[in-house]
C-alpha cells in the first residue's frame, strides 16, 4: 500500500474502533450507491427538503448579506495609471493558462 | 442546536479554525482590467473599463478588484491543509445599523437557511458573528501562513459539534434546491 494512501486511510479512521470504522465504510458506500440512481437521489433530496424548517422555504425573504456587501463605485478608478517600471514582467504574466 | 460555539484558538491551521483580518475579494460594480497603456509596453499600465469587451480577462489581464478583512472559518478537510490553496466560509459582524444587527433574533433563532450565528466566547474575547454558509471562498494557504498579508491571525476555534453543524447546515442548504419544476 502507498504511504499516502495509508495516511489517508489512518486519517480516516482516527479515534474510531475498527467495527466503528468498517460500519461507516459501509454505510458511506451504501449511501454512495443509493446516491447513483438519479431518482433514489432526488428522493433523498425531497426527504431531506420535507424536513427543512417552513421559513426556509419562503422565496420573498431579503438577502440578509446585501448590506453587508456593499462595494464602493469604481467609476473613478477607470484611467487611473500605475506605473509599474519597477515590476519584474515575469511576475505579471500568468504561467499557467 | 442553532447556533454556533467557539474555543480558544489551537496554535495551527486545521479545519475548523477561525482567522480574523483575512482579505476577502469582491467584484467592483464595474468590470476593471489592469492593462499595458500601449502594448506591448508593460512598464505603464492603466485601468480601463471592459464591460464591452469580449476578450477581457481571457489572457493576461489583471483585474481590479475590491477587498476587505473579514473573519473567515477554514472549512478545508485535513488533506487540502497541505496544498497551496484551501477553502473558507466568510463570516460577518452584527452592526447595530445593518440588516444583521436589525434581525439578529431571526438570525440566533435560525430564520435565515444561508446564516450560522456564532456565540460571543468573553473568556477568549470572541463577539458573537455570522457565518455566511454560501460564501465558499477558495484563498491561498499563504494567507494563514503569515507569509501574505500581515495581520492575519487565529482567533479562535470552532468546537466540533459547531463544526459538525457547520457542514450539516450547508447540506440542508443545498437541499433548497430549484431543479426548475413548475410552480
Amino acid at each position: 500500500m502507498r504511504p499516502e494512501v495509508r495516511d489517508l486511510l489512518d486519517s480516516l479512521r482516527e479515534d474510531l474502533t475498527p467495527s466503528e470504522y468498517v460500519r461507516r465504510l459501509v454505510e458511506s458506500d451504501a449511501a454512495r450507491r443509493a446516491l447513483e440512481s438519479p431518482q433514489l437521489a432526488l428522493a433523498e433530496i425531497a426527504r431531506a427538503q420535507a424536513e427543512l424548517p417552513s421559513t426556509w422555504l419562503r422565496e420573498d425573504l431579503p438577502d440578509p448579506l446585501d448590506e453587508a456587501r456593499q462595494v464602493p463605485p469604481a467609476d473613478h478608478l477607470v484611467g487611473a495609471d500605475v506605473d509599474a517600471t519597477n515590476i519584474n514582467l515575469a511576475d505579471l504574466k500568468p504561467t499557467t493558462s | 442546536m442553532s447556533a454556533a460555539s467557539v474555543d480558544a484558538p489551537r496554535g495551527h491551521l486545521h479545519q475548523g479554525a477561525i482567522y480574523s483580518g483575512v482579505p476577502v475579494l469582491a467584484y467592483p460594480g464595474i468590470a476593471l482590467a489592469l492593462r499595458p497603456r500601449r502594448e506591448p509596453d508593460w512598464s505603464q499600465l492603466r485601468v480601463e473599463r471592459v464591460t464591452q469587451d469580449q476578450a477581457a480577462f481571457a489572457g493576461d489581464d489583471w483585474m481590479v478588484a475590491y477587498a476587505k478583512r473579514r473573519p473567515v472559518l477554514v472549512l478545508s478537510p485535513k488533506r487540502e491543509l497541505r496544498q497551496r490553496t484551501l477553502r473558507v466560509l466568510a463570516m460577518y459582524s452584527y452592526r447595530p445599523d445593518d440588516f444583521l444587527g436589525r434581525n439578529r433574533d431571526r438570525i440566533e433563532s435560525g430564520n435565515f437557511p444561508q446564516l450560522l450565528h456564532v456565540e460571543s466566547n468573553p473568556a477568549i474575547k470572541w463577539e458573537a458573528g455570522v457565518i455566511s454558509l454560501t460564501q465558499l471562498i477558495e484563498v491561498p494557504t499563504a494567507i494563514f501562513e503569515g507569509n501574505y498579508v500581515g495581520g492575519v491571525m487565529e482567533a479562535c476555534s470552532l468546537t466540533d459539534a459547531s463544526l459538525a453543524l457547520v457542514i450539516a447546515r450547508m447540506r440542508a442548504y443545498l437541499s433548497i434546491m430549484d431543479r426548475g419544476r413548475a410552480r
